[in-house]
């Protein structure tokens, strides 16, 4: 533990002293203190948890439409919200595609199947992906960018949120970045009455990738405050149709990833099949106690990772495909108010499975490597907070707390298979080992003190604990892991309500990852290179200051935010030479690169700045625009050469860190119809880390810089019937975002259609 | 009310457990299972070894755009004599354009002229695919014949991935011009269909691929394995020859295919003990040895001198190609005639065997033979389309390889 972050240990120490003398105070039973005042104004964006209602009311600007209920995010913090009006406005093509106008956020797709959001130039393992709270990070997720944000059926979202920067007090393991909270659909409630059903089906289409799917959907209340929503969605997605190829800025060549067909737009390697199925069913036992129990199942078939499809330099006809991926949630949870010292209490029971089913085919070898990694995770959280506490006026007190354990069980197989012969040889072991298992668990507890009506002070800790087993593996030459680590963290953040439109903040949020089985255990062919394990890492710890300004009047709003994240100790990949390599791991001699995971001695460095501004104009019009920048450099992972000759530098670029990039939105909203426009650009990213520049998704040189236009149009008739449409691409750019193994669509048509009874 | 909330929960939930039934069914139940592959002896249950070579296309088109063309020739000096010492160069073979570490020559001082080879990155991941040419060789030729259970065994080391196979799919003789498209554009050999259309320029899918297949295939089955491991090993040795020379010529674009030319030929071990094509050479000629490790060192050289990303000395790269070129093509003649002779000796499968590996390797020196004396490669041609070596004049092969390659 570093010691520029002990202050905020300490903090946290103070805060879940001060937290729990505070919740002693306040049992059940125990003489109510009287509330304090609501703030002034709340902090833009919205804190509450926000319910699309499409029937409720006639939109206008389509604020009318939302229905407000408390369950926050996290407070006096950098986030955003994409509402579901958002989602029918911009027709997304999955969940991480619907955060592509969002600041501090740039969608990286190595597969159209895939696509992985970084926050603040940080993405994967280094991030939180939450649905309904419960955590989609496993023990299995990897280096870099990961597919598994897609596993969530963007039909069955109400909103994402998005909260930048650390935020491990309460979140955890992972969020060094930022956290990603996909919040779902709820049923639709009919007050007063029984019985009451609404079916609605839903289609879409897309041009440029001929996708068709649609879902159907049934919900209502089965009797008054028994509800349910349950749907079935289905779609197949065709080859992807670019704007063309874009050119390696180095030498002016074609990159070799993607692969494209005879037409020079048609990209190989992308299309994909998928199956969708959730049920959730809600219970208002009464007045103070909800209780749901959800089922969420997403199937996705038959989706080639695109710069695997072909690989670089392979013959058209090898590929790697994920045959299944696969990932099923069922949970239960009781939400309800128990009191002052517990109200918003929410208890959550889940358990999840993550299944990957791989074959990377070369026919004309008759070869098929295969391999299936699942992996189980039972979790449990409760949060709560009490009621505010008036302690000498004009001060005030709230406390959050909250526990959560998770824990991780895998299985991983690979096998090789001679197709011409049909025989079948399997490895020692899988992509990770066999019988592994993961566990981490931790309290947590934040006091937010209001003064003078005006000034927000937060201060929060955390204490975790990790534990990592895996079998050790010996034909692989695989050593044993039984790794645990205790980590405490802390925040510290203080919120200014100037005046009645400005609001000024600041915090210090420390992030923390320990090392998961990924990290510890796993041997893969990745972008960069191969991959291959070391059992003996430590966690990374972050620290991210921040200062931003949120405007919040009748015609602006406007969010900006400057931070500098430190990352220390950070876990990257370090260049090994092919004598290093494990044994019985072939694959990893024969890697054009090799890499083994390392903490870095030092600090890496993030710095940025990001904002948007939303102009509420009259007539129903609204302009959005949004704004990032990120600069990141880090110990070289690469080791001093001994020749002094051979040029060297201490420090180099991060990883794929994304370009200077933006949005403009511009709409207009009346009598339930809505027509608008879009533009997204990105600058030059020619910044490059050691495992950028083998990374054959990233061309020669940089990814360049590219502007995107979309118009989009829609009619809603209440609940009824919706209609959106979506020219994208309306100059069929050629374009790609940094580090991916796609371009982006080019020229065509989304088109939605929604009707329900 | 509360009754018909029970009803309804009960319901539900039941469909929630159906539905749920769902996500158990991603388990691993349909994994493959380990097949079990009976130790298969070596019996052979023959299958008329019909020109292994496979119908391999005739070399039509050795195109003379290649800077191995413009050599100041010295082609035959050794006159069919077939009592060479193979430990010495014969001073007529030396040329004074030829580069020879630290000697007095029309070379610029560079950095090989220590006589080692000075990687341009620390790794070279060819050594891995040697190495896996090693570990095939030890299952499959060096120590007798190989079960069916070694096949599969040095199959899955030639098919691991970014290994031998993924190598051997996507070769291109670069003697030859790439595939034109007919419209003053090229073709990749790596797309549909392109490989058929110039099997000599795509000779890595078009030729080896199917040879490869096929002996692994049948050599797992238990199937002529002496033959077959003969068929494998003249192929990959085959591939070793023209990947040497492949990352040598695009090394002018990429400066690290230098260490794969290098390792290529030699494993990424020293001189002394190289290993992989190395090997064969140094065991037969090493005088060749010598002469290509030679040649490997001025391609080194010229890009040493030339060091921008993109080679712009191409007169300089020229000559260490040509060099380099010569002696392999030398050094593996020397390797044939050794099999030839060897087969001399030999009857039945083991001379069969012989036969699979001299027509397949020997098939290899066509084009530069027909380049440097097309008398005497016609014969060999003619020889090596026997389906058996019955009705061939062995002492006319060896003859005629000494005749066309003279000098290393």
């Amino acid at each position: 533990m570093s010691l520029t972050h002990r202050p905020l240990i300490l903090a946290g120490a103070l805060a879940i002293f001060v937290g729990g003398y505070a919740a002693a105070q306040e049992i059940p039973g125990a003489p109510v203190t009287q509330e304090a005042p609501a703030p002034v104004k709340p902090t833009a964006p919205p804190e509450g948890d926000v319910r699309y209602d499409p029937g409720a009311s006639e939109p206008e600007t389509g604020e009318d439409v939302l229905v407000t209920e408390d369950r926050p995010m996290e407070k006096g913090r950098a986030t955003t919200r994409v509402r579901r009006e958002d989602l029918e406005v911009r027709q997304p093509r999955s969940a991480p595609d619907a955060l592509r106008y969002e600041p501090g956020v740039y969608v990286q797709q190595t597969a159209h199947a895939q696509g992985s959001a970084f926050i603040r130039g940080r993405t994967g393992q280094q991030t939180v992906l939450l649905f309904d709270e419960v955590r989609l990070n496993n023990s299995l997720f990897r280096q870099g960018p990961n597919q598994y944000f897609f596993t969530i059926d963007s039909r069955t979202i109400d909103h994402i949120d998005v909260l930048r920067g650390s935020a491990s007090t309460r979140y955890g393991s992972d969020a060094l970045a930022g956290v990603v909270g996909a919040a779902p659909l709820e049923p639709t409630w009919a007050p007063g009455e029984g019985l009451k059903l609404n079916a609605r089906a839903m289609t879409r289409h897309a041009t440029a990738d001929q996708e068709w799917g649609g879902r159907v959907q049934l919900d209502g209340q089965l009797a008054e405050g028994l509800g349910f929503i349950a749907g079935i969605g289905y779609r197949d997605v065709g080859l992807l149709e670019s704007g063309g190829p874009i050119y390696n800025p180095e030498n002016g060549k074609l990159p070799e990833v993607p692969r494209f067909d005879e037409d020079g737009r048609t990209q190989l390697g992308t299309g994909f099949r998928e199956l969708t199925d959730d049920l959730r069913l809600v219970w208002k036992a009464d007045r103070d106690v909800e209780l749901t129990l959800a089922w969420y199942d997403y199937r996705q078939f038959d989706a080639p990772r695109t710069d695997q499809c072909p690989p670089a330099y392979a013959p058209f006809n090898e590929c790697l495909e994920y045959e299944e991926q696969f990932r099923s949630l069922l949970y239960g949870a009781i939400d309800a108010d128990l009191g002052p010292a517990a109200e918003e209490a929410r208890v959550v029971v889940s358990w999840q499975k993550q299944h990957e089913r791989r074959a990377q085919e070369r026919p004309s070898s008759f070869v098929l490597n295969g391999g299936r990694d699942d992996v189980d995770t039972f979790g449990v959280l409760m949060r709560a907070a009490t009621a505010p506490l008036r302690l000498e006026a004009p001060v005030s007190m709230r406390l959050r707390y909250g526990i959560d354990a998770y824990r991780d069980t895998v299985e991983s197989v690979a096998w090789l298979t001679f197709t011409d012969l049909d025989i079948t040889r399997v490895r020692s072991r899988g992509q990770y080992l066999d019988g592994s298992s993961y566990a981490w668990g931790g309290a947590w507890s934040e006091a937010e003190v209001t003064l003078l009506n005006e000034v927000v002070v937060r201060i929060g800790g955390r204490i975790s604990h990790m534990e990592a087993k895996a079998p050790g593996d010996d034909p692989s030459g695989t050593l044993p892991v039984d790794r645990s680590w205790t980590t405490p963290v802390g925040n510290v953040g203080i919120e200014w309500w100037t005046t009645p439109w400005l609001t000024l903040l600041a915090s210090a949020d420390q992030g923390f990852r320990a090392p998961n089985l990924d990290d510890l255990t796993s041997r893969q062919q990745t972008g960069p290179g191969f991959q291959f394990e070391n059992a003996a890492l430590e966690p990374e710890e972050a620290l991210t200051l921040e200062v931003g300004a949120q405007v919040a009047s009748t015609w602006v709003e406007l969010d900006a935010w400057v931070y500098h994240s430190t990352l220390e100790g950070s876990i990257a990949r370090a260049p090994r030479n092919s004598q290093e390599c494990p044994p019985d791991t072939r694959q990893c001699g024969s890697s054009w690169s090799r890499f083994q995971l390392v903490n870095l001695p030092g600090e890496a460095v993030i710095w940025g700045a990001e904002g948007s501004v939303k102009l509420k104009l009259p007539a129903g019009f609204s302009v959005r625009s949004t704004l990032s920048y990120a600069w990141g450099d880090g110990p070289n992972p690469q080791e001093r050469p001994a020749d002094p000759t051979l040029a060297y530098e201490e420090r180099v670029p991060l990883s794929r860190i994304p370009p200077l990039n933006g949005s403009v939105e511009a709409l207009w909203r009346g009598y339930g119809a809505w027509f608008g426009a879009a533009m997204r650009w990105a600058t030059l990213q020619d910044r490059l880390a050691l495992g950028d520049i083998s990374d054959e998704r990233i061309p020669r040189g940089g990814t360049p810089g590219f502007q995107v236009y979309d118009l989009r149009a829609g009619y809603r008739w209440d609940r009824h019937l919706m209609g959106a449409l979506v020219v994208e691409n309306i100059t069929d750019e050629a374009y790609r975002y940094h580090g991916s193994s796609v371009n982006g669509p080019g020229r065509g048509l989304v088109f939605s259609l929604e009707a329900a009874y | 009310m509360k009754m018909n909330v029970l009803r309804s929960s009960k319901r539900l939930l039941a469909l929630l457990g159906a539905v749920a039934l769902l996500g158990l069914t991603a388990c691993g139940e349909d994994d493959p299972e380990p097949t079990p592959v009976a130790n298969n002896s070596t019996a052979n249950n023959s299958t008329a070894n019909n020109n292994p070579v496979n119908n391999n296309p005739v070399n039509n088109n050795p195109v003379n755009n290649n800077p191995v063309n413009n050599n100041p020739v010295n082609n035959n000096p050794v006159n069919n004599n077939p009592v060479i010492d193979e430990t010495m160069v014969p001073a007529e073979c030396i040329l004074e354009t030829d580069y020879s570490p630290g000697a007095d020559d029309m070379w610029p001082a560079c950095i090989t002229d220590d006589n080692a080879y000075h990687n341009v990155e620390p790794n070279i991941s060819t050594s891995a695919r040697i190495a896996a040419f090693e570990e095939i060789a030890t299952l499959l030729w060096r120590n007798g014949a190989g079960s069916g259970e070694d096949f599969l065994s040095a199959r899955e080391s030639y098919a691991v991935a970014e290994g031998l196979d993924s190598r051997v799919s996507r070769r291109e003789d670069e003697h030859y011009p790439p595939v034109s498209d007919g419209q003053g554009g090229t073709l990749s050999c790596r797309d549909e269909g392109v490989p058929a259309m110039d099997p000599d320029r795509c000779v890595g899918p078009a030729q080896m691929i199917p040879i490869l297949n096929d002996a692994f295939q049948k050599g797992a089955q238990g199937m002529d394995p002496e033959i077959n491991a003969a068929r494998i090993e003249a192929t990959l040795l085959w591939f070793l020859l023209l990947s040497v020379h492949k990352e040598a010529v695009t090394c002018t674009n990429t400066k690290k295919d230098c260490d794969s030319s290098y390792a290529y030929y030699t494993g990424d071990q020293p001189r002394e003990t190289a290993i992989g094509l190395a090997g064969y050479v140094a065991a037969a000629s090493p005088a060749a040895h010598d002469r290509i490790w030679d040649g490997i060192l001025a391609v080194r050289c010229w890009r040493d001198l030339d060091g921008a990303d993109v080679a712009t000395d191409l007169e300089q790269r020229d000559l260490a190609l040509e060099q380099l070129d010569q002696a392999l093509h030398y050094g593996v003649s020397r390797v044939v005639i050794e099999r030839v002779e060897a087969l001399m000796g030999h009857t039945g499968v083991a001379a069969e065997a012989d036969w699979a590996f001299i027509q397949i390797l020997g098939s290899a020196l066509l084009r530069e033979a027909g380049e440097l004396n097309a008398a005497e490669a016609a014969k060999l041609e003619a020889a090596f389309t026997q389906d058996t070596p019955a009705g061939v004049d062995l002492d006319e092969v060896v003859m005629s390889l000494y005749a066309t390659f003279g000098c290393p």
